[in-house]
């Protein structure tokens, strides 16, 4: 019965049968045999539907990877140089070494180096210093000139900022009178520098001694009568 | 021994390389299949490269797999299923490729320009654009009943051959090649009113 139901729809689609029946009939390329051969040949079983989706991908994540790959270089270089500028550990001494070669000159050509005392490094050498030696204390270029020639210049000076001591560097922020006397200033201006009182207990111990000699002497004394 | 290959049936071709690996069987096998089997794939995909492409890898398969081959089932239907298969998978991809890409759909504006066609007359007539219209509504056509259709109406194969095909049971098939006939018929029905 079924059979028959679908005969029936075969004459009902007659006309779409005859249609499609009469379609051309699309052959193989002629060298169809050939490149088969020459792949089979060759060994190259990837198909060829395989290699063209995957060729695809490649373009299509190619874009991709070129980006994010530059996106990383980036960061990676523009860290390198962002570290470089922050932390002069790692400097090569290429900022400073300017700096410090002046300063020192300055300090060489000055007449009186009153900051002797205070621990410098030489310069850094630009090429290959180890990086404790680029670590430095920068000198204070005001205190270094009020120290160099502080009042001979105009025969005047600027005593505020000698009375607040923030300017100047080395062994104390304050210029003693004791200073002030060595540079031919009225002491009264300066901060006196009081002696140290000895202790009661010092004191205590010199009078007991005093008296053990005294003791002892008059006990001599009194030996010989 | 040539000549006594070419006398032997497909069956018998597959059997002499599976089991003597006779190039010789192969290559015969290629020369008898590979005009209907590209025939098939085109009407299924209507891309005459994709189809070649297709067939040759259906080919590549038959040569590595061979031994998978079992001697009840017909070579026939065998290579058509390996074919349908890979087409099939062909399709998905391009479905795939085409949710994802920014284009219109190709095929939809040249059916578009198809249908004008076909109201002329003059245009109607000619043999060549009529075969284009007809791939082009093939097309248009269900998958699942498209490749049915074609194996019926264009290989014609028997029912019980696309059944072995495709995997389906007879009566699927035979509603199915009835819908893609109804959905085909549909679309023509300017061809056949001209």
């Amino acid at each position: 019965m079924k059979i028959n139901q679908y005969n029936d729809n075969e004459g009902k689609f007659s006309e779409t049968l005859k249609a499609l029946k009469n379609l051309p009939k699309v052959d193989a390329p002629d060298n169809f045999e050939f490149n088969l051969m020459v792949k089979i040949n060759n060994g190259e079983f990837d198909s060829d539907t395989e290699i063209k989706r995957s060729s695809k991908l490649l373009w299509i994540f190619a874009p991709a990877g070129l980006i994010v790959t530059t996106v990383i270089l980036f960061v990676t270089f523009s860290q390198g140089n962002l570290d470089k500028q922050m932390s002069p550990l790692q400097n090569n001494g290429s900022i400073y070494a300017g700096k410090t070669g002046e300063l020192a000159d300055k300090e060489k050509n000055s007449p009186q180096n009153l900051h002797s005392e205070t621990p410098r490094k030489a310069a850094p050498n630009k090429t290959a210093t180890p990086v404790q030696d680029q670590i430095y204390a920068e000198p204070n270029l005001i205190a270094q000139d009020y120290y160099a020639n502080p009042f001979v210049k105009d025969k005047s000076f600027n005593l505020d900022e000698l009375l607040k001591g923030n300017k100047v560097g080395g062994g104390g922020n304050l210029l003693t009178a004791k200073d002030a006397h060595g540079l031919g200033l009225p002491d009264d201006l300066f901060v006196k520098e009081e002696k140290p009182q000895k202790s009661l207990k010092e004191k205590k111990a010199l009078q007991d001694s005093l008296n053990k000699l005294a003791d002892s002497l008059k006990l001599k004394k009194n030996i010989k009568r | 021994m040539e000549k006594i290959l070419t006398e032997l049936a497909d069956e018998d071709l597959i059997k002499e390389f599976q089991e003597n690996n006779t190039l010789e069987a192969y290559e015969i096998l290629v020369r008898r299949y590979k005009d209907p089997l590209m025939n098939f794939v085109y009407r299924f995909t209507g891309d005459r490269d994709v189809s070649s492409d297709i067939v040759q890898d259906t080919m590549i398969k038959f040569y590595m797999n061979k031994d998978s081959y079992r001697s009840f089932a017909k070579f026939s239907t065998w290579i058509y299923t390996i074919a349908g298969n890979l087409a099939k998978n062909e399709l998905k991809r391009r479905k795939r490729r085409k949710i994802f890409s920014l284009d219109n759909d190709d095929d939809e504006k040249s059916v578009q320009v198809a249908d004008k066609n076909i109201i002329q007359p003059d245009k109607a007539a000619d043999s060549e654009i009529k075969s284009e219209i007809i791939q082009k509504a093939l097309l248009k056509v269900k998958d699942v009943y498209r490749d049915v259709v074609v194996l019926r109406d264009i290989q014609e194969l028997s029912y019980e051959e696309i059944a072995e095909i495709t995997g389906l049971s007879l009566g699927t098939v035979k509603s199915r090649i009835n819908r893609g006939r109804l959905q085909l018929q549909k679309l023509l029905k300017h061809i056949y009113k001209e």
